[in-house]
């Protein structure tokens, strides 16, 4: 209730400071030019482009620098207006809560962008395009920049138990990014006052190139996403057993690694190496792949390749190539004594970590031809058991923290082929051995090596 | 001196000399640059020749046309231009120095030396200068004339001579080639051009800051057209792998759908196909042989369930309706017809078994037999045809 309470003055407060900034400023600009101003804003608003979750490219701030290099702090503090109509469409929820704060922070930005620009110019008393303006447009860009991520920074503190200092230290991208927007507003200030309104068209043709590469760009990465999807439908065609866990573990990666605040950039490789973690079994042949019973040692030991004919097949995807790491290891042990290639925890890295737990965790909580799922506390307690010799014990943490966040549950929607054809699926047995349980087609050591690595046999079950 | 020579060189230099040369007699002698701004377009060309938007097939437009056309709009003669294309592609060498630093010093000032020319044409063709509205301050001004002229040579002329030097490689439909290349490059050779033209514009208002701020919109569009080249590369190398599959299987030789996707291209080019169907062919060509990921668990089958069962699968985890029609058709045996689906499964056919028989083509006796057994395969004389070109031109590698 008081954080609410924290919030809404919060937003009332920008709200009332913006109000007073556009009261101050409208007796001082002319009408024409501020309509102007509020329709590229508003313009501006409306093409805003998500280009990924973390980044909207919107051109109001370029817009706001334009209008401090013509009309001063004021026009673009009024400017700053028509982005409302754009805030009040698009709240989801606590529109007015929403919009108020959005267009009072603008506002704000705009004239603390447009304050410096006028402290230089009327110090120094240059003109446009005079070196010292164009400076102080870069500074006004970086004010407008700086006074905005504080203000979001502090609307994030207040609402949510995320630091101020966490969500300004992100600052560091948007600001190099002021370089190339004031070389923008100059030029366009330039060609506007100088030239005509039609030799912005000039510019218009690479600002449309961008957007329109960007965009198509995105197309054509959802329609690589779906290829990559269909290497898993093509392995699901194959292996009956597995179908939905590459999915599954794609998506519970993906949680894992945000709350490890992996980047941006990892997770979305995370996710596709997740997704393609077992296409190796391709080169399993298909009677191994579905062979109801224990695998004997050759049938193990094709097994047990997949992870090296994963990688070999991924091997021409450049994009994928900081990813395919995960698909190479994801059955090795921080202890070194995984498979196929024995490597220790040094050659592991978190991502990797990340896939080989998530996958242990849906092999054990999936229904298996040789077994039931196990419950999530009972995976879950396996996980801790095998942690510093098997598995990461900050992922396994971060994977508990999800697994209890997200309410997850044990797999049943498939069926194995043993119940398609009727047979009785064992149930599961305490204390069976999550490393062995992880790899699907384990269930040959499962019986023979019920708790040690795969390279120390204790006798069969 | 022999024709690759005579196509590259000889023909692209004197086109740019005749062109270039037309500045002595029709510039009116008055250039806008002083040795500062020529020092600094040439540090502006050097940047942005690190900066190239790379398209399809890794060849990357050179965005420091942007800068040279500014020069060449502003009227400076041919030598200068020339100077600032090359001088900044050997700059730009010494910091990457992959790729022929000769060839592309050439090509870059040869292309400099006619835009000069070009502009010099245009400004005596084209209106007077234009001189923008201004209550205070120096005007923007621009030779309209210049600036559409440069336009049409980045736009056009440039990418239709590319063409024309690769005249082996692009075979006998060129002026298709031609058309599709200045399609595809057409966003790039606009910002370019607009670029190139707001430089120009703005240089009497912004002087020796016009180059770092009228480049921010064209490294925006570069932003957005690499992405765009990321994905496709991505797309493409993705269906490039899912041909591995089926190769896993151990029924097909390894490598066996990334060679039949390479011949099935240059016979599609071969043979006139628009460059949309080329690239369904050569999907269809990394993907032909994906019914056996279906057919593993039942008995041997035919080449027509093959197909059928390749074109099944494609249609439920890739959504490719065209390439998996493509696929079906071609196990079909020989199918008649004309469109381009059935030309392109005739040609994935016909590459298929030329890359399962392996053969020899130096040999008489096996390109004799290969001609033979094409022809009864896919009974299709003009693929068979183009297919023995392609094996000439470029070879055929052993599985």
């Amino acid at each position: 209730m008081a954080g609410h309470r924290g919030l809404t003055g919060y937003v009332a407060s920008t709200a009332l400071v913006a109000l007073a900034a556009v009261a101050w400023s409208l007796p001082h600009v002319d009408a024409r030019q501020a309509a102007i101003v509020c329709v590229a804003v508003l313009t501006a608003e409306v093409f805003a482009s998500t280009f990924r979750e973390e980044v909207t490219a919107s051109l109001s701030s370029i817009v706001a620098l334009v209008a401090i290099i013509i009309g001063g702090p004021q026009l673009a503090i009024v400017g700053a207006l028509g982005a409302l109509p754009v805030f009040l469409v698009r709240a989801s929820d606590r529109r007015v809560l929403r919009a108020s704060f959005n267009s009072g922070q603008y506002a704000i930005s705009a004239g603390a962008g447009g304050g410096a620009y006028l402290l230089i110019t009327t110090t120094t008393g240059a003109a446009f395009p005079d070196l010292v303006t164009l400076l102080a447009v870069l500074a006004a860009a970086v004010t407008h920049c700086v006074v905005n991520h504080a203000l979001v920074a502090g609307v994030i503190a207040v609402s949510t138990p995320d630091r101020f200092r966490d969500t300004f230290h992100t600052i560091g991208p948007s600001l190099a990014m002021q370089v190339p927007y004031a070389g923008i507003a100059i030029l366009t200030v330039v060609v506007v006052e100088r030239a005509s309104w039609w030799a912005l068209a000039l510019m218009a043709v690479p600002a449309l190139t961008a957007r329109y590469g960007l965009l198509a760009f995105h197309e054509l990465d959802r329609a690589t996403d779906t290829m990559v999807r269909s290497f898993v439908k093509a392995i699901e065609i194959k292996d009956l057993y597995t179908r939905g866990h590459s999915e599954r573990v794609a998506a519970l990666s993906v949680h894992v690694a945000e709350e490890m605040q992996i980047p941006y950039e990892q997770r979305r490789l995370t996710r596709y190496a997740a997704l393609l973690h077992d296409v190796g079994k391709i080169g399993v042949p298909l009677c191994i792949i579905n062979k109801p019973g224990p695998l004997d040692d050759d049938e193990f030991a094709q097994m047990k390749l997949h992870p090296t004919i994963g990688a070999e097949i991924l091997r021409d995807i450049d994009f994928l190539e900081p990813a395919i790491d995960i698909v190479r290891y994801h059955h090795e042990r921080l202890d070194g004594r995984g498979y196929p290639h024995g490597v220790g925890s040094e050659d592991l890295t978190p991502v990797v970590r990340i896939v080989t737990a998530v996958d242990a965790f849906d092999a054990m909580t999936s229904t298996r031809s040789y077994r039931r799922a196990l419950t999530v506390d009972a995976a879950l307690a396996e996980l801790h058991r095998c942690t510093t010799s098997q598995f990461d014990p900050d992922v396994v943490a971060a994977l508990e923290t999800c697994v209890r966040r997200l309410g997850w549950e044990p797999t049943v929607e498939f069926a194995s082929e043993a119940e398609l054809g009727g047979a009785e699926v064992p149930e599961s047995r305490a204390g069976e051995s999550a490393a062995l349980q992880a790899d699907e087609r384990a269930r040959a050591t499962e019986t023979r090596y019920p708790l040690g690595p795969v390279d120390e046999p204790r006798g069969r079950g | 001196m022999n024709r690759v020579m005579v196509r590259t060189v000889v023909i692209p230099a004197a086109l740019a000399v005749v062109v270039g040369g037309s500045w002595w007699l029709l510039s009116p002698g008055d250039p806008g640059l002083g040795i500062v701004d020529v020092l600094l377009f040439m540090f502006a060309a050097a940047v942005m020749e690190l900066l190239p938007i790379n398209l399809r097939d890794g060849r990357g437009v050179p965005t420091s046309l942007a800068v040279v056309g500014a020069a060449a709009i502003l009227g400076e003669a041919p030598h200068v231009v020339a100077a600032i294309a090359g001088g900044g592609c050997a700059l730009a060498w010494l910091v990457d120095r992959r790729g022929g630093v000769v060839t592309t010093l050439r090509h870059r000032a040869l292309v400099g030396w006619a835009l000069s020319g070009m502009a010099a044409i245009g400004a005596a063709l084209g209106p007077a200068t234009w001189q923008g509205v201004t209550e205070a301050g120096a005007a923007a001004e621009l030779n309209a004339g210049a600036a559409v002229a440069v336009g049409v040579a980045i736009i056009v002329g440039i990418p239709m001579l590319e063409v024309l030097t690769r005249l082996d490689i692009v075979g006998r439909y060129w002026f298709r080639r031609m058309i599709e290349t200045v399609h595809e490059n057409g966003l790039v050779g606009a910002s370019v051009t607009s670029t190139a033209v707001l430089g120009a514009l703005v240089h009497p208002v912004l002087g020796h800051w016009t180059l770092a701020t009228m480049l921010v919109p064209l490294l925006a569009a570069r932003v957005g057209l690499e992405r765009l080249g990321l994905g496709r590369r991505a797309y493409d190398q993705t269906i490039r792998a899912m041909s591995r599959l089926p190769e896993q299987l151990g029924s097909v030789s390894s490598g066996h759908g990334v060679r039949v996707a390479a011949l099935a291209r240059e016979v599609a080019l071969e043979l006139g196909l628009d460059a949309a169907t080329v690239a369904d062919a050569v999907r269809a060509s990394h993907l032909h042989e994906m019914g056996r990921i279906q057919l593993e668990r039942d008995a041997p089958a035919g080449q027509r369930e093959l197909a059928r069962a390749g074109a099944s699968v494609i249609r439920e985890v890739a959504d490719l309706d065209r390439v998996a029609t493509i696929v079906e058709l071609h196990g079909r045996g020989p199918v008649e017809g004309s469109d381009p689906d059935t030309v392109s499964a005739r040609i994935v056919a016909a590459c298929c078994e030329l890359d399962r028989y392996a053969p020899d083509p130096a040999k008489p006796d096996q390109r004799h037999e290969v001609v033979i057994r094409l022809l009864r395969h896919v009974q299709d004389i003009d693929v068979v045809a183009a297919l023995t070109r392609v094996i000439d031109r470029v070879g055929v590698e052993a599985p």
